[in-house]
């Protein structure tokens, strides 16, 4: 008998009677098609593993806590046995974060699912971090409030996944990402102690807990709690569209109006590509050029001083103005994007690259992915929108499409892989980071240390403090694959 | 267009948008049991030619209810699909254990209507009159009082009627159970049964079975009888005249949207006429109403096959009015279907709920006949 099968013959009984005492028998499950559906989300590469045929990483059990004290048991028992575990939120990533790309235990979340305080007075809500973000925003609007968090994913994804990944929702530009709208953390560590970070809207006491934990993917810790600002809901939204010759113009437009600091919550400026194909084939509006989606929301009166100013600034650069009925039709459907057969899917090869700049270098950031990706292949169609603004420089959501991705499975990842390679080096060499929104995962994990530079080694030195035996989510955030099951 | 089960599985795998309103994955927070699951697992029995193990029971816990179709913005019919993969598995004599003691208790225990012992019945319809269906195969826990409550209606307001008798009932169980030939034979019987009751109108307290006779018979090649309306409780009491109001009703209203008249029906309006005449302004939408409605679990045969996920679903939809209204007052919940009734009303006595059951019939008699459990 191997050392392996000695391991699994004598070692897998005693770890799973432990488990079903912590967590009890619905609370976990060693089921081939509960593992199936937990070796998918929304990243490519599995899609196509799946699609045609191909033998799966898949966890070896799914665990389903009810509460922080049982997360913090489980990671007790991951560390006696060195078991990998990886934090599953509502698998709406799409670099792989949530995979268990090592096989052991995947722990989704969505039972820690109940809202726990609503504070009126400062105007917060405490959720555990398995809600859906659907469910928590419904609840809120119930009662006049709102995150403003409206995400591609808010109907899938949960709190503690957007926590964990950084976030990000069509607001952002005014009401800022998730790591903007987080004031406290519960967090269970690695070694299954819990903690809390300070509950106060800022502090000089040293550095920010809480943001070390927001963005870490479960590689630090599982996120249970947070506490999470909320607002009234604004007296008045109001939209507009604008169609610009060129992008240049369009890019130029969205600065003026960021460094007016005129607060929009929405600039969303879609490239002409994406103007002529997916505007056109979503929303139905046929136009071409660079078609922008403006919203101010607020008080009346502020909010339409704003927009005018705003106009003024679009349409003193060439901007047309298409009126409010546009920008309000994009409100309406902006999930539509989302759904199929509207949302890229096989057999289609594509990728989110999702990068970041200053307003300096974005449209040379953009210019160097685009040639740069278009090069490897005549079948590529580089596509890109710019959708979070900052005072100071924007979001680029650039997408590559291949059409047909070749039916060969490790040649259709293959060529997955040299695409984004291209697109990431051309990013990094133009002054650009990877990524805003969409997280590290499996995917970038790579690139990390590149875009870091020594930097790098501090995450490294923190993340073998936290977790020396590497059980939390090992692979991912460009830490080490560690942790291996029996 | 006609999507086939591997179109629409291939389209909708790896979505994952409609996971917010997915009954089972909301009781069950399993990936496995989210509309998303169930294309995953159907998608592989397309490739692979059989079901991972624990696939079949899998595919056996959706609730039928419809939300992932209704809330898609591309409208993919992934019930149906779940539908024709319970089928397979009927055919190829795969189904789970507890689904087979299900069906078979269904097909076989009490799978016939019966008069109501304790109320006059009358024969002579003549081409006039109705004649009540009034669904549900456990007469004792949920279809007599409900019949009860029609032909006290009926006699009140001198309607000609019968209760339909020795005709097979809760066809759609049988359908939704996957064994697709039983349940057609079965609409034959009820057809000939129906036909044979010489009404002008057939009345049926189930939403299900509604949804059944309007949808699925004409699918399956079953004719409804000529010269026979087919209409739905909610229809027939808001043809009533002089439904009296409630002025002094106590307590909270609710109207839940089955799944059925929710989805597949989407008939909204004529139940709410009926509540609104009933307890005019004094009744309430749900926070997610109409064909959005959060459903209760009691469709699609999950609640004898997975009795756990449809009282969750149950206590789910509690939960929305009492995260409204809170748990102090007093809350009524009214429904317009025999299964949904009978399957909430067990949930709340067996979980405590603070909730009262009504289906939207006996809501009518209490008021007609002042029965009293509606005032103060």
């Amino acid at each position: 008998m191997s050392e392996n099968n000695t391991m699994r013959t004598y070692l897998q009984p005693m770890f799973e009677a432990e488990l079903e005492q912590l967590v009890g028998p619905d609370g976990f499950s060693s089921l081939e098609a509960d593992r199936l559906c937990y070796a998918v989300d929304y990243y490519w590469v599995p899609r196509v593993w799946l699609d045609r045929k191909m033998d799966m990483p898949k966890p070896h059990w799914v665990v389903m806590p009810r509460s922080a004290e049982e997360v913090a048991g489980v990671l007790k028992l991951a560390n006696r046995y060195k078991l990998p575990v990886t934090p599953w939120g509502g698998g709406s990533g799409s670099q792989g974060g949530a995979l268990a790309a090592n096989g052991g235990i995947l722990m989704d979340l969505k039972r820690l699912n109940a809202i726990v305080r609503l504070d009126e007075q400062s105007l917060t809500v405490t959720a555990q971090a398995g809600i859906i973000q659907q469910n928590l925003e419904e609840w809120l609007q119930a009662r006049g409030y709102s995150m403003m968090h409206f995400p591609a994913s808010i109907r899938c994804a949960t709190l503690g996944g957007y926590l964990a990944h950084r976030g990000t929702g069509v607001l952002s530009t005014k009401y800022g990402k998730i790591e903007d709208m987080v004031l406290s953390l519960e967090v269970v560590k690695p070694d299954g102690q819990l903690i809390r970070t300070a509950p106060v809207p800022r502090h000089a006491a040293g550095p920010d807990l809480t943001q070390l934990f927001v963005g870490s993917e479960g590689t630090l810790g599982v996120i249970t709690q947070a506490t999470m600002k909320i607002h009234r809901i604004p007296e008045c939204r109001q939209f507009r569209a604008f169609l610009f010759d060129d992008l240049k113009h369009g890019l130029e437009a969205g600065r003026r109006i960021m460094t007016a600091r005129l607060d929009p919550a929405t600039i969303r400026l879609y490239d002409p590509v994406e103007t002529k194909k997916v505007v056109k084939r979503v929303l139905g509006i046929e136009v071409e050029g660079a078609y922008m989606v403006l919203a101010f929301d607020g008080y009346e009166e502020p909010v339409r001083f704003a927009m005018r100013r705003a106009q003024e600034i679009c349409t003193g650069l060439g901007g047309k103005d298409l009126g409010e009925e546009p920008g309000r039709h994009w409100w309406d459907h902006q999930l539509d994007f989302y759904y199929p057969p509207h949302i890229m899917d096989l057999p289609q090869a594509f990728g989110t690259m999702d990068t970041v700049a200053t307003f300096d270098r974005i449209e040379q950031v953009y210019y160097a992915m685009k040639n740069a990706v278009e090069a490897v292949s005549p079948d590529i169609t580089f596509i890109a929108h710019f959708s979070h603004w900052y005072d100071w420089g924007c979001m680029m959501y650039d997408r590559f499409i291949v059409n047909e991705a070749p039916q060969d499975a490790h040649e259709a990842v293959r060529l997955y892989n040299r695409i984004w390679t291209v697109g990431i080096k051309a990013a990094l060499a133009a002054g650009g980071m990877i990524n805003e929104h969409h997280g590290i995962g499996l995917k970038l994990a790579p690139f990390m240390a590149e875009q870091y530079g020594p930097a790098f080694g501090v995450l490294s030195a923190i993340k073998q403090v936290l977790d020396p035996n590497g059980i939390m989510n090992p692979g991912k955030l460009g830490f080490p694959f560690t942790a291996t099951p029996f | 267009m006609v999507r086939t089960t591997a179109e629409t599985v291939r389209e909708c795998r790896f979505c994952p948008m409609c996971r917010d309103t997915c009954t089972t994955g909301e009781a069950s927070t399993l990936e496995s049991l989210t509309a998303r699951g169930f294309a995953i697992l159907i998608d592989y029995w397309q490739r692979q030619g059989f079901f991972p193990p624990g696939g079949a029971e899998a595919i056996y816990a959706c609730t039928q209810c419809g939300l992932c179709e209704a809330t898609c913005v591309t409208r993919h019919p992934l019930p149906d699909a779940i539908l024709t993969a319970r089928q397979w598995l009927v055919t190829n004599n795969r189904v789970p254990a507890e689904v087979r003691r299900a069906y078979e208790t269904v097909s076989d225990a009490a799978g016939r209507t019966k008069r109501s012992a304790s109320l006059p019945h009358k024969d002579d319809l003549a081409g006039r009159g109705v004649v009540f269906d009034p669904g549900g195969w456990e007469d004792e826990a949920g279809a007599a009082p409900t019949a009860a409550s029609l032909q006290r209606l009926a006699e009140h307001y001198g309607v000609p009627y019968r209760v339909l008798e020795g005709a097979p009932v809760c066809v759609h169980l049988v359908a939704d159970m996957g064994y697709q030939d039983r349940a057609v034979a079965m609409a034959r019987e009820h057809v000939r049964a129906v036909a044979e009751s010489g009404a002008r109108q057939l009345v049926t307290a189930c939403s299900q079975c509604y949804d059944t006779f309007k949808r699925r018979y004409p699918a399956w090649g079953v004719a409804w009888p000529e010269g026979v309306e087919a209409l739905h409780v909610a229809e027939w009491l808001n043809g009533l005249a002089g439904l009296p109001a409630q002025s002094t009703a106590a307590g909270v209203w609710y109207y839940h949207d089955d799944d059925s008249l929710a989805r597949r029906s989407k008939l909204h309006d004529a139940p709410r006429a009926v509540m609104e005449k009933l307890l005019p302004g004094h009744w309430q939408e749900l926070p997610r109403c109409r064909e959005r409605a959060v459903s209760g679990g009691a469709a699609g045969a999950t609640w004898l096959v997975r009795p756990d996920l449809a009282t969750k679903a149950a206590v789910r939809l509690f939960s929305c009015m009492t995260d409204v209204t809170g748990s102090e007052q007093e809350l009524h919940l009214v429904t317009a279907c025999i299964l949904s009734a009978r399957h909430l009303a067990n949930v709340a006595r067996t979980t405590g709920a603070p909730v009262r059951v009504w289906h939207l019939a006996e809501l009518a008699v209490a008021a007609v006949l002042k029965l009293g459990g509606i005032s103060a």
